[in-house]
């Protein structure tokens, strides 16, 4: 448990906030700029002393700061590591020097799993380059690497793909989600790309104007159009499936998930791989029956979980499906028509080319899921 | 012979200085470098800046007039230093070393200064959460990161120090084998129109301060993998 405490005064800027966030899990940061996301990594780190009215951070019963007992470990005692926004590469050191400074200073020793990183992260072939020498998003790279090797136990990650082009960001995302799974400590990510928050963030946090203004698990943020991370036009459903073949005679896949069959054209994957689907809450109707007149191919038999009216006579219908959560729009017409209520069985339909697949997985087949990069040990 | 020993001592004098100045200036451009919270501090640093910068303005005359007073035995400091070392500071070498101090000050400072403020402070940030501690910050980062900055406060230092003429001329005095640097020594030539001396002595000065400050600022122009 990473337990949060905060009361910052920066000018006229307040960050305030009390959370008991999961500590094995990728917490995301969303917001507007300004919003206090940054200053709440910076506090998590130990920066801005002076500013803190009050602060008592806590990780697993490890007391980080706690302002009533006059408590504040130092940033280099805190074993985290740090990517910022503004990257700060050691300028006088190469690419390789940089990503091993964290092991250099605390007397470690380089682990064999770098070389993994380095090649991972396709800066293997630039080691003995000097930061000067860097494009943007290789710099960003290096400095994730850098940020990895010092992370014993918290990995801060401020915009990790702001620089970096489309090719390198899938693979980044891929690391940090491995990362996760390997470490289980908490990982932090602020970023203001939703699409990149629906591939990383199993918790979510809004922040608005130094208050926190949502704080849950993705899936249920992602579904809440009433707050200020899932807009109404891009509501986006994930679906989990397994891809089953590809016809030729019609053009399409058909995808499975645990009892359902889909279709969906363009789906880039191999059988049998898992492939994450994003269907867009706007396009899912709903049909009491399961209809076989119909030209739209695929058909969920689902469950309404709750609803909540909407301004402009539209009605937010959260689903069920196979224990994911499906989110849709209807009329309040139709919801009236159809007479629907908590808990009623019903089909949810979407037509093939709504179907797609999540834009951000297509690298997951390149990371090999039998090498492990893992950080210098924690020896606090 | 007193020739030789008048560029000897003019050496010592800029070693010993430039030496302490490095010393002594590091903290204090550290310090004038850094971001000051409050208006108050703000306000002291801009008087130490002004007072670290009052060398370059004021002629000479007056630095050493003013020294000569503190010298004199009279004075707190000239009196606590004979009493510490048995010797008069005013026309000593010692008492060079302290006007020379305060003489070349701002050169060894202001380059330290520039350096030190290009560094970002999310630089040594990072630095910081990646556990380093006060001495690793200062030898693995800010050091490497400002040697450029260290280069040129100690040449200027010491090429500054070398071209001391009036202050020395009002504390030190010309006493051969003890006092003597090279540009009174030279001024002593022209006076008693000894030109052949003098001209060899200021060649060799011209010759020598040239080749310092081409070496310097071929070190600043071909930094390879630096910004």
């Amino acid at each position: 448990m990473l337990s949060v405490k905060l009361n910052c005064q920066y000018g006229e800027f307040t960050l305030q906030m009390e959370q008991q966030l999961p500590s094995d899990q990728i917490i995301g940061l969303f917001g507007a700029s300004g919003s206090g996301k940054s200053r709440f990594l910076r506090q998590l780190i130990g920066f801005d002393r002076q500013n803190n009215r009050s602060s008592n951070i806590t990780l697993n019963n490890q007391v980080w700061s706690d302002s009533n007992q006059s408590i504040c470990l130092d940033p280099n005692s805190r074993g985290i590591g740090y990517l910022p926004q503004t990257i700060d590469l050691f300028p006088h050191l190469n690419v390789l020097d940089n990503i091993t400074f964290p092991l250099t200073v605390n007397n470690q020793p380089t682990t064999a799993a770098l070389d993994y990183l380095l090649e991972e992260l396709q800066i293997d072939s630039i080691t003995k380059l000097h930061p000067n020498q860097l494009s943007g998003g290789q710099k960003q790279r290096v400095a994730l690497a850098r940020a990895i090797m010092a992370s014993r136990t918290m990995l801060i990650l401020d915009e990790p793909t702001s620089a970096v082009g489309e090719e390198h960001k899938a693979i980044i995302l891929n690391i940090i989600k491995r990362l996760s799974a390997e470490h289980r400590f908490p990982i932090i990510v602020a970023s203001h790309d939703r699409i990149e928050h629906a591939f990383l963030s199993q918790y979510l946090l809004t922040f608005n104007n130094g208050r926190i203004e949502q704080s849950s698990i993705y899936d249920e943020i992602a579904a809440d159009i009433t707050g200020n991370f899932a807009q109404k036009n891009d509501a986006i459903n994930h679906i989990t499936a397994k891809v089953e073949e590809f016809h030729k005679d019609v053009n399409l896949n058909s995808l499975t998930t645990s009892s359902h069959q889909l279709w969906a054209g363009n789906i880039p994957f191999d059988q049998n791989s898992q492939v994450e689907l994003e269907v867009k809450a706007q396009d899912i109707s709903l049909c009491l029956s399961k209809e076989n007149t119909t030209s739209i191919l695929n058909c969920l038999e689902v469950s309404i979980v709750d609803y909540k009216e909407l301004s402009g006579h539209q009605y937010l219908i959260k689903l069920n499906f196979e224990k994911q959560n499906l989110t849709t729009f209807i009329t309040k017409k139709s919801f009236v028509d159809l007479k629907l209520y908590r808990n009623m069985s019903l089909f949810a339909q979407f037509k093939s080319i709504s179907v797609r697949p999540l834009r951000l997985s297509n690298a997951s087949s390149n990371a090999s899921p039998n090498k492990t990069v893992s950080a210098p040990p924690d020896n606090s | 012979m007193s020739d030789l020993s008048a560029i000897l001592i003019t050496l010592k004098l800029a070693l010993v200085t430039t030496s302490i100045l490095m010393l002594v200036c590091v903290p204090l451009a550290w310090w004038l470098a850094r971001p000051q919270q409050s208006k108050w501090s703000q306000n002291i640093r801009s008087l130490v800046e002004a007072i670290v910068a009052l060398p370059l303005v004021l002629p000479p005359t007056v630095l050493g007039f003013y020294l000569l007073l503190a010298f004199s035995p009279d004075s707190w400091l000239g009196e606590g230093w004979i009493q510490l070392t048995g010797s008069s500071l005013a026309f000593s070498f010692s008492g060079l070393v302290i006007g020379s101090l305060i003489y070349s000050l701002p050169f060894v400072v202001q380059p330290l200064q520039a350096t030190f403020a290009a560094i970002p402070l999310s630089t040594l940030e990072v630095s910081r959460s990646m556990g380093t501690s006060n001495w690793a910050q200062f030898s693995r980062v800010i050091f490497p990161m400002s040697k450029t900055g260290f280069i040129g406060a100690f040449s200027l230092g010491f090429a500054h120090t070398l071209g001391e003429f009036g202050v020395v001329l009002m504390i030190g005095g010309n006493i051969s084998d003890q006092t003597r640097v090279l540009s009174i020594a030279i001024y002593d030539h022209v006076e008693t129109l000894q030109f052949e001396q003098a001209h060899q002595l200021s060649i060799g000065l011209v010759i020598f301060s040239l080749i310092l400050l081409t070496l310097l600022y071929r070190t600043k122009n071909n930094r390879v993998g630096f910004h």
